[in-house]
């Protein structure tokens, strides 16, 4: 199956939640798969959908940052010194039903390429159930599908199930950020310097193995673009949507 | 209930309709089928009494293992009652999803989409060729 593959350069948080989004929805009506790399153009917290946004103020390092409520699950995250991904899926294709399986399909292809790069990392497994409230920082829960560095999370990934397709993003750590100073990344576990790029082409082709498709360079169409803009002005980049909870 | 009895909507919510002062009333639900799919839940957010749901759109939200769906509505109508427990025990929704995982009634305003929903064999069907 070809995939349309898209590079972004870094952008604004809410553009970045804009763009998942109206990939979501072009890809219910083309059916055609899209694979998106991105980075933040500046250090952005991005909330879980169900956060409470006053819960931010519990994690003092990450303040003074921007600040996006996503559309998919999970616990907040510092976006920063990251590499971040977007995949878009129809859900007729089969791997998308159970929620789980599309979470390790890209997590075990990141292990075998960091393997490839000389770093050992893992699959949490079952992780010890914690009895009390959940972690304000995702990198600080664990889900069996996340991926682990000597105990440390460096990769978790979160979904949007719309009709017809199925959004999954996810963050790769790759050093701490002073925002987010508990949270170690892949250079200071491995103490070993691995850049966005060169992660991203060698789990591109992992990916390709895995998944058994064809990744082809692409862009935005004009009209995902226009969607985007609507959809950061009325949700991403409105108060009303991120303080909504 | 009985599921046998249930009518079902292609994005996966049941209905039970019944006659009602004179008019319809379906008790609606998240199938058993996609209860399994999601796993592990951990936010559900409901509609609000009052607020009126069209047949196929999004009246509710729920999370789990860090995955958000929406929960369409599989009728049109006016919501009159919710499940204000559910979301502090969404265990039912895995034990008993025909009973008390129930999410709201609905008083229907719009029969015609009635005919779009599906029993249960061909629900059962459509959820074979999903996997």
């Amino acid at each position: 199956m070809a995939v349309r593959l898209i590079e972004n350069a870094s952008h604004r948080g809410s553009w970045n939640m804009a763009v998942d989004d109206s990939l979501l929805e072009s890809t219910a009506d083309s059916l055609t798969p899209t694979l998106r790399f991105y980075e933040w153009s500046a250090p952005t917290l991005s909330l879980g959908y169900f956060q409470k946004y006053a819960d931010r103020w519990s994690h003092p390092e990450s303040s003074d940052a921007a600040c996006v409520r996503r559309g998919s699950g999970g616990g907040a995250i510092m976006h920063d010194q990251e590499l971040t991904y977007s995949y878009c899926v129809p859900t007729a294709d089969p791997r998308s039903t159970a929620v789980t399986g599309l979470f390790d399909l890209f997590h075990q292809a990141l292990i075998r390429t960091l393997k490839n790069l000389g770093v050992t990392a893992t699959i949490c497994g079952n992780p010890h159930k914690n009895d009390g409230d959940a972690p304000f920082l995702c990198f600080e829960r664990r889900s069996s599908v996340d991926v682990i560095i000597d105990g440390y999370k460096v990769c978790g990934s979160a979904q949007r199930r719309g009709r017809g397709a199925v959004l999954q993003h996810g963050s790769i750590l790759l050093a701490r950020s002073q925002k987010a100073p508990q949270l170690p990344g892949i250079t200071d576990l491995a103490s070993t310097q691995i850049s966005s790029n060169a992660l991203q082409k060698a789990w591109l082709q992992e990916l390709s193995d895995a998944l058994s498709l064809n990744f082809k360079v692409g862009q935005l169409t004009e009209a995902e673009s226009t969607s985007a803009v609507k959809i950061e002005r009325e949700r991403f980049a409105a108060a009303e949507w991120t303080e909504k909870k | 209930m009985d599921p046998s009895q249930l009518l079902y909507a292609k994005t996966h919510e049941w209905a039970f309709v019944e006659d009602q002062d004179g008019g319809k009333v379906a008790t609606v639900g998240i199938s058993a089928f996609a209860i399994e799919a999601l796993t592990d839940l951990v936010y559900l957010e409901l509609p609000k009494v009052g607020s009126q749901t069209t047949a196929g759109q999004p009246f509710g939200e729920i999370e789990s293992v860090k995955a958000v769906s929406d929960v369409y509505a599989p009728v049109t109508g006016e919501v009159i009652a919710v499940n204000e427990e559910l979301p502090n025990k969404l265990e039912s929704l895995n034990d008993d999803p025909y009973a008390g995982g129930w999410i709201a009634k609905i008083k229907i305003t719009d029969e015609s989409g009635l005919a779009n929903l599906l029993d249960q064999p061909a629900y059962e069907k459509q959820c074979q060729e999903e996997g």
